[in-house]
C-alpha cells in the first residue's frame, strides 16, 4: 500500500498521458496560467526592484531639505541669508542651496535642475558639464539627440542645445528631467541670482535629522517646511505600494476565473465523472485519484510558473523592454536602471505563490476531492 | 467464520426506481473454484457482480471476503480491498482514446506491487488473447469481441484474488471461448475465486464451473 501523497512515477507518467488526451484544454490552461503568472510577477518584481532602487537612491539623497513656504505655496530662499542663519545650527552639515523646478518641455512637464560647475565635485568623466545655453537630458528624453535644441517654457522661455544625456544611474527625479547651468535654471524658473528653490543639509547621524527640525525652524525667520530623507523614502515606498497594490487587486477577477476554470476542467463533465468511477472500480483509491489530479495540475502549473516568471523577468529587465514602467507608473522613454535584490526576488516569488499558487492549488484540491467522494457505481451508470 | 472466497449472507438489494432486485441471496463462491451464475436478462446478474466487487452496497445482508466483512467496510477501506478484484463489465468500460495495452495497464498504475511486471504481463495477456498485433490500437478501432478480450486482459492483470466476469463470452467465437476458459482455469489453479455471470449456453456446458447458480426473481438457486 502506498502513502496517499507520495511520489509515484507511473502515476506521474499517466498524469502526463492524461494531459495529452485532453491537449487543447491543458494547453489553454497552461497559456492562461502562464499569462497570469507573468502579470502578477511583473507587478510584484517591479514593486520590489523599484523599492530597492528607492532605498539605494535614498542613501545618496540629503538628510534634510528645507523649503520656504508662504500662504501662496512655495517661495524662493535667499541663499546668502539662509546660509548665514543655518551654518551656526549645531549638527547641520554641508548646507547647499539647490535650484530646481518643473517647466514645460516639448514632450510634457519636465524637472529642471540647476548645476553650478564651480561646486560640482564628483561628476562622471564621460558626461559633459552643461555650460550656459546647454542642457543634459534625462533618460526619458530619447527624442533629443545631442546637437539638437530644446525649448523650455517656465516663468521665461529658453532654448538650449542638448549636449548629452544623463547616465542611467542618475537619480530617478531626473528620469524625465533636464540639467542646466544654474544661471539658465534660475532664468527659466523665474528666480533671482541670489535665490534657490530649497536648501539641502546633511547630518552626522540619521537620527539627528528629526531632532534638528525645531532648531532649523527657529534659525530661519520665515515659515519653512523641513523634510527628512526617511519621510521622503516612506512617501515614495507608500506610493509604489499603493499603485502596485491596486493593480494586483485588479487581477482578482482573473485569479478567480483561473481557479474556476481549474475546478471546472478537473471535475465536471459526464465523461470525466465516468472515468473517475471506472478507475475506482478498477482498484484506484481516492488517494490515487487525488494524486493523479495534483500531478496533472503540477505538470501544467510548474512549467507555467517557470515560463511566466521568466517572461516577467525578461519583460522587466531585458534591455529594450521599457513598457512595464510605462504601463504601471506612466513612465516614458528608456526604463530606469532597476535591479532585483535576492530578498526582493524571493519576496516576489513568495507573494506570487500566495496570489496565484494558493487559488490554483485550492481549485485543484477541490476538484480532486470531488473525484474522491464520487460513488463509482453511479459514475459508471452515468457513462454506460 | 473464516472461509476463503466470497460469502453472501441474506443479501438483499433494492433500487428506488426498479424495486427489489435481489432477495435474501445466500451463497458462497469459494477460492480455487469457478462459479457460473445464469439467469434471464434483467434478473440481477450484473447487480450481484457489482455487489460482490464492492461497487454497490447491499440494502440488507452482508458480503464477506476471505473472512472479512467487505460490505461493512468504510469507503476508503473498500477502495483498497478492491485492488484484489478483477472485473469485466457487461458494457466493458474501456477508455476509447488510449491503446488496448494502456487500457490493460490501468489497474496497475497506482500499485507499486503490480507495476514492475505490468508491461510484460499486459503484453503477454494480449498475446494469449490474440490481441498482440492490436496492442497499440485504440478500442474504437477494434471489433466488439476484441474489445471484450481486452477487458478480460485488464481484469486478469495483477493476478486478482477475486475475478468477476459479466457476460465475458457475448462476442466470442468457440475458439476464443476455449482460450477464455483456459485463462479462467489458470486463475482457479492459483486459487482465485472466479464468478462468471452469463446466459451463454457454451459456458453453461463448460466443465470448469463446479457450481452453477440460477438467478430467478431475485433469488439465487443452485442448479443441479
Amino acid at each position: 500500500m502506498t502513502r496517499p501523497l507520495c511520489w509515484n512515477r507511473p502515476l506521474v507518467v499517466w498524469a502526463a498521458r492524461d494531459l495529452g488526451r485532453h491537449a487543447s484544454t491543458a494547453l489553454l490552461l497552461f497559456i492562461s496560467l502562464s499569462l497570469l503568472v507573468t502579470l502578477v510577477m511583473l507587478v510584484l518584481w517591479f514593486d520590489q526592484s523599484l523599492s530597492h532602487a528607492c532605498l539605494l537612491w535614498a542613501e545618496q539623497a540629503p538628510d534634510l531639505v528645507v523649503r520656504r513656504v508662504t500662504v501662496g505655496g512655495w517661495a524662493p530662499l535667499p541663499v546668502a541669508e539662509t546660509l548665514a542663519r543655518v551654518r551656526p545650527v549645531v549638527g547641520a552639515l554641508r548646507p547647499r542651496p539647490r535650484v530646481w523646478g518643473v517647466v514645460q518641455s516639448p514632450v510634457g512637464p519636465w524637472t529642471v535642475v540647476g548645476l553650478d560647475p564651480a561646486t560640482v565635485s564628483d561628476w562622471p568623466a564621460d558626461v559633459p558639464l552643461p555650460r550656459t545655453g546647454e542642457a543634459l537630458v534625462g533618460t526619458a528624453g530619447q527624442a533629443f539627440e545631442p546637437g539638437r535644441s530644446i525649448r523650455l517654457e517656465g516663468r521665461a522661455s529658453l532654448t538650449l542645445n542638448v549636449v548629452g544625456r544623463l547616465p542611467l544611474s542618475a537619480a530617478p527625479v531626473l528620469h524625465d528631467g533636464v540639467v542646466l547651468h544654474v544661471r539658465d535654471a534660475r532664468r527659466v524658473l523665474g528666480l533671482e541670482a541670489d535665490q534657490a528653490t530649497d536648501l539641502a543639509l546633511d547630518v552626522f547621524h540619521d537620527d539627528e535629522a528629526e531632532a534638528l527640525r525645531p532648531d532649523l525652524a527657529r534659525a530661519l525667520p520665515w515659515p519653512v517646511s523641513i523634510t527628512t530623507a526617511g519621510e521622503q523614502l516612506r512617501r515614495q515606498l507608500d506610493d509604489i505600494s499603493r499603485r502596485t497594490g491596486w493593480l494586483l487587486v485588479s487581477f482578482a477577477p482573473a485569479l478567480a476565473a483561473m481557479a474556476l476554470v481549474v475546478a471546472t476542467v478537473g471535475s465536471a463533465g459526464r465523461r470525466r465523472r465516468w472515468e473517475m468511477g471506472l478507475l475506482k472500480a478498477l482498484g484506484w483509491s481516492g488517494g490515487d485519484l487525488l494524486r493523479l489530479h495534483l500531478y496533472r495540475g503540477l505538470l501544467i502549473g510548474a512549467p507555467a510558473v517557470v515560463l511566466g516568471s521568466a517572461a516577467a523577468y525578461l519583460l522587466l529587465f531585458a534591455p529594450g523592454a521599457d513598457w512595464a514602467a510605462g504601463f504601471i507608473f506612466g513612465m516614458t522613454g528608456r526604463s530606469l536602471p532597476l535591479q532585483l535584490s535576492g530578498q526582493g526576488s524571493a519576496g516576489g516569488l513568495l507573494l506570487g505563490a500566495l496570489m496565484v499558487g494558493m487559488p490554483y492549488m485550492a481549485a485543484l484540491f477541490w476538484s480532486g476531492w470531488q473525484a474522491v467522494v464520487q460513488d463509482p457505481a453511479e459514475c459508471l451508470a452515468e457513462g454506460a | 467464520m473464516n472461509s476463503t472466497g466470497l460469502d453472501c449472507r441474506a443479501l438483499t438489494f433494492k433500487r428506488s426506481d426498479a424495486g427489489t432486485i435481489l432477495r435474501g441471496v445466500t451463497a458462497c463462491f469459494a477460492c480455487g473454484g469457478a462459479s457460473l451464475v445464469t439467469g434471464l436478462t434483467g434478473a440481477g446478474k450484473s447487480t450481484l457482480l457489482h455487489l460482490l466487487a464492492g461497487l454497490l452496497g447491499p440494502t440488507s445482508g452482508e458480503i464477506w471476503a476471505d473472512g472479512e466483512p467487505v460490505s461493512r467496510f468504510s469507503a476508503p477501506h473498500r477502495e483498497r480491498w478492491r485492488r484484489r478484484v478483477g472485473i469485466v463489465f457487461q458494457h466493458l468500460h474501456l477508455l476509447n482514446d488510449v491503446s488496448l495495452l494502456e487500457n490493460v495497464l490501468v489497474p496497475c498504475i497506482p500499485r507499486p506491487d503490480c507495476w514492475p511486471d505490468a508491461l510484460a504481463d499486459g503484453r503477454r495477456l494480449l498475446e494469449r488473447l490474440g490481441l498482440g498485433h492490436l496492442k497499440d490500437a485504440p478500442p474504437s478501432r477494434v471489433s466488439g469481441g476484441e474489445r471484450q478480450r481486452a477487458a478480460l486482459a485488464r481484469a486478469l492483470i495483477g493476478r486478482p484474488r477475486f475475478l468477476l466476469l459479466d457476460e465475458p463470452s457475448a462476442f466470442q467465437d468457440d475458439d476464443q471461448i476455449d482460450g477464455l476458459l483456459r485463462l479462467l482455469a489458470e486463475a482457479v489453479a492459483r486459487h482465485a475465486c472466479v464468478v462468471v455471470c452469463s446466459h451463454d449456453p457454451r459456458l453453461a456446458a463448460a466443465e470448469l464451473f463446479q457450481i452453477r447458480y440460477r438467478l430467478t426473481q431475485g433469488r439465487l438457486e443452485v442448479c443441479p
